[in-house]
């Protein structure tokens, strides 16, 4: 088993954004974790990571590789982030830094975890950027985030977010902040990088189609907690709890024919 | 952007300086208030008479009848103290008043109406902005003689651009938001229109900016009179009392101490109640407690 | 960009233009007569007629300016009627004063600022976050002049390690030169420094707010790290712009901390110019400062589109 988490909670004052949130992610596995906004869910995700912002209590338990990462004191988190386990954020225009170069950023990953020199980072981003299908990388390297457009920007993110091979990649929303014709090109090149690199998934999403096309596995989540959890098809096909029925029969119908990933 | 105006919205947009609100509030009043008290009073009573001069005196150390001493001419250092505090004020009122009445309607009209005006307006107060107040001083005192009035009308002057380009920035934002009522009132004339609706919602805005304007008055102040070009003998002026204290340095250093102490607690009050009302108006904080205007 | 630069240069020099005529008006339609000071009170009016003659002042206000300004165009700032010595190299001479120790200042002023300003930042509402923001608000408070007067208690009466005074010039004694300067511009640091503290610690606590610190920290980034690497570059932007406005009162602090230091730079010129109503020495003087300002805040424009690859043009 990857990471385990167990009886997760994150308390913002005296309300529980995330109440008791358990779930596993073993290798290979690419799960879904649908909600509204407000869910929790993107809050589960920063939890994980160690991210969430200042002001909020957590209790739980996050395992991986032999740690409770919610215990893990800052030094170890920043050796496993970015390196062991990655994140790739919604607004990829606000995500990157607007006055450093794109190839500098996504060799910053490798310079810190892989010590390498600035030639041999900044000609990784080049090959990093080519993988993610950004054209003529050699000089795209160059650019600043606000040259490009919202896709390519996703797709840097996600370049850095790979660089060092991690275990499992959270993907919080990446499609919502793009136009609707860019989002399927950054889903399959999601779904074919997962698959060729045999990286975990964690996609957050409040779109049930995207959770439809990649993943395998989903949990659904309401109000702090999961309330429903299986494979995808399942899920869709014979949904249990009546808020994923609710959310099942928001979707258009020819969205719920075209089938799932397994 | 014009990088004032960048300036500007870091400024308007900075959380306040990490210091409790209401503390910071609540101390800038005080000593406000410390400040108009003691000027008041020093209407009616003073320790001593402030001009007296007393050559058997001269040089005393604190004591029961001189209780912070007295200069090198046998006079009070707190009954001067407190007759300075009179210019202080007195100069910073004018000056924010001219500021005020200058400043604002400058950029109402340029708020309002726009187009070349608009640009000339600011061209103008960019010009303007170019003789910080000292500077101003020093070129009216050049030219019309030194004085309080010089003092205060060139500080006053200097404080038209600041007053006039926040008034435009926030006319701007409540043109814009209500647009639709002010189109509809245009009816009842553009300058009513603009006290009756767009005043009131800036007018937290002026307040902040008249109370940090009174604190650097009270420091421009200081600074002409100490260089000699603003309040003259025989009226009391701390700045001045600084530029006779500085000759005695040695022999009494408590003589520069205390009217510069003076000035620093004044500027603090103001600036701290600045920034106190800067976050005790903010519309937003005024939205959450105390429910719509 | 080159038109964006054209354009801030003809501001610059149309405001220059608006500012000297502004400058020459104050100056000129006082109700004194130079001829009058220069002659003296038992002047004939024959002898006081010739003397305006010779100096142009019957020549009308339009020509008198066109004569004086025309003149600093090329350089030269006439000759004072009171000293009978040409204005323009005694600025120069006392420039060599007055830009170093306004430029000293703002380095000091920067070197307090950026490490306490990113301090109180990344202690963000904590008790050290507080401590410096009353040490600004205190600073800010604090007259500059008065703070040298102060230093000199301390340092020069008391300690004797600073002269309380006086300026060796550049060419027979730089060490002692900067010496000179040295309290003076740890005076004006200490209020600019206050000043520009707030601004770094604002700009840095928006910035800490910012998606991309977050990038930073998934990355593996410590917060500190993130902050420096990320957050500063971005800061340092309209730092600089911030910096570059403030430059203005730097150099008018300047002019003040000069009488308290006695040192030979344009405010005591200035001052002493006023004192003798050598009032071209004054329009020529007020103007050279206004021309800094105005010629800084030009430069910090440019530089602001130069800094920040947004608003460069493609490429």
């Amino acid at each position: 088993m990857l990471l385990t988490v167990e009886d997760l909670r994150v308390v913002i004052g005296r309300h529980a954004a995330v109440d008791g949130v358990s779930f596993e992610i073993a290798s290979g596995d690419r799960l879904g974790l649908i909600g509204e906004s407000g869910s929790g869910k993107t809050l589960t995700a920063l939890a994980l990571m160690g991210l969430l912002p200042d002001g909020m209590r957590v209790e739980g338990r996050v395992l991986y590789g032999g740690n409770n990462l919610l215990e893990l004191d800052e030094e170890r988190l920043c050796a496993i982030r970015g390196d062991r386990i990655s994140m790739v954020f919604q607004e990829p225009m606000t995500a990157l830094n607007p006055v450093m170069r794109v190839g500098d950023q996504i060799a910053e990953v490798l310079r810190i975890h892989r010590s390498m020199d600035k030639e041999a980072a900044g000609a990784e981003a080049v090959e990093l950027l080519n993988r993610v299908q950004i054209i003529d990388a050699g000089s795209r390297s160059r650019s600043y985030p606000h040259q490009l457009s919202g896709g390519q920007r996703q797709r840097v993110m996600i370049a850095m977010a790979l660089a060092c091979g991690p275990d499992l990649l959270i993907a919080d929303e990446p499609t919502t902040a793009l136009d609707v014709t860019v989002q399927a090109g950054i889903l399959r090149l999601l779904n074919r990088l997962v698959e060729e690199e045999g990286v975990s998934l964690l996609l957050i999403t409040h779109d049930l189609p995207v959770v439809a096309t990649i993943c395998t596995q989903a949990l659904v989540m309401h109000e702090g907690k999961i309330v429903e959890r299986g494979p995808t098809s399942a899920l869709f096909h014979q949904p249990q709890h009546p808020y994923t029925r609710r959310l099942i029969d928001a979707m258009p119908d020819y969205v719920r024919s075209r089938g799932t990933a397994r | 952007m014009s990088d004032v105006a960048i300036v500007e919205q870091i400024e308007s947009e900075a959380p306040s300086a990490g210091l409790p609100s209401r503390r910071t509030l609540l101390l800038g009043a005080l000593l406000v208030l410390l400040i108009i008290v003691v000027a008041l009073v020093s209407f009616v009573w003073t320790p001593h008479d402030p001009t007296l001069v007393s050559l058997q005196d001269r040089l005393a150390g604190p004591g029961s009848s001189f209780l912070l001493g007295t200069d090198q001419y046998g006079r009070d250092l707190v009954s001067q103290m407190m007759v300075g505090s009179r210019t202080t004020l007195f100069v910073g009122i004018i000056a924010v008043a001219i500021a005020i009445c200058v400043g604002v309607p400058l950029g109402a009209v340029a708020a309002v109406r726009r187009g070349w005006l608009d640009e000339v307006i600011m061209r103008l107060a960019d010009v303007v902005f170019a003789f910080p107040a000292v500077l101003m001083a020093i070129l009216l005192a050049a030219g019309f003689g030194g004085g309080t009035v010089t003092a205060m009308t060139a500080i006053g002057i200097s404080y038209v651009p600041v007053f006039a380009r926040v008034t435009r920035g926030a006319s701007l934002q409540i043109l814009e938001r209500e647009f639709v009522l002010a189109a509809r009132a245009y009816a009842v004339g553009p300058v009513k229109n603009f006290v009756r609706h767009v005043l009131p919602n800036i007018s937290h805005v002026l307040i902040v900016q008249g109370t940090i304007a009174f604190a650097l008055a009270i420091l421009a102040e200081a600074a002409l009179s100490y260089l000699g070009l603003g309040t003259q003998p025989p009226t009391p002026s701390w700045g001045r009392m600084l530029r006779e204290a500085q000759t005695y340095i040695s022999l009494a250093p408590r003589l520069a101490i205390w009217p510069g102490l003076a000035i620093a607690v004044s500027v603090l009050g103001f600036s701290l109640l600045g920034d106190g009302l800067r976050d005790a108006l903010d519309p937003k904080f005024a939205e959450r407690g105390k429910g719509p205007r | 960009m080159a038109l964006y630069v054209l354009r801030r240069l003809a501001i610059f020099v149309v405001s220059l233009f608006i500012a000297s005529i502004f400058v020459f008006l104050v100056l000129s339609v006082l109700p004194g007569d130079p001829a009058q000071v220069i002659l003296g009170l038992q002047a004939t009016p024959e002898s006081l007629s010739q003397l305006r003659r010779e100096l142009g002042l019957d020549a009308p206000l339009w020509s008198q300016y066109l004569r004086w300004a025309g003149g600093m165009v090329r350089g030269d700032f006439g000759t004072s009627y009171i000293s009978r010595v040409p204005i323009g190299p005694e600025i120069t001479q006392r420039l060599l004063v007055t830009i170093p120790l306004a430029l000293l200042g703002m380095t000091f002023a920067l070197l307090i600022a950026v490490p306490a300003g990113v301090l109180a930042a990344s202690r963000h509402r904590t008790k050290v976050d507080t401590f410096i923001s009353a040490f600004t608000q205190t600073g800010i408070a604090i007259p500059a002049f008065w703070a040298g007067i102060m230093l000199i208690a301390l340092f020069s009466v008391k300690l004797g390690w600073f002269p309380a005074g006086g300026f060796t010039s550049w060419q027979d004694a730089p060490l002692s030169a900067i010496r000179s300067l040295l309290l003076p511009a740890v005076s004006l640091a200490l209020v600019q420094g206050a000043i520009l503290t707030r601004y770094v610690r604002s700009t840095v606590v928006e910035i800490t707010r910012e998606d991309f610190i977050r990038t930073a920290r998934a990355k593996g980034l410590t917060r500190s790290a993130a902050l420096w690497r990320h957050g500063l570059r971005n800061a340092s932007i309209p730092l600089v712009t911030v910096a570059g406005l403030q430059f203005a009162y730097l150099l008018v602090g300047a002019v003040v901390i000069e009488n308290v230091f006695f040192l030979p730079g344009l405010g005591r010129m200035v001052l002493q110019a006023i004192g003798n109503r050598d009032l071209l020495a004054v329009q020529g003087i007020v103007i050279v400062l206004t021309g800094i300002v105005l010629a800084v805040n030009f430069l910090v424009d440019i530089s602001y589109r130069f800094l920040d690859p947004r608003l460069r043009p493609s490429g």
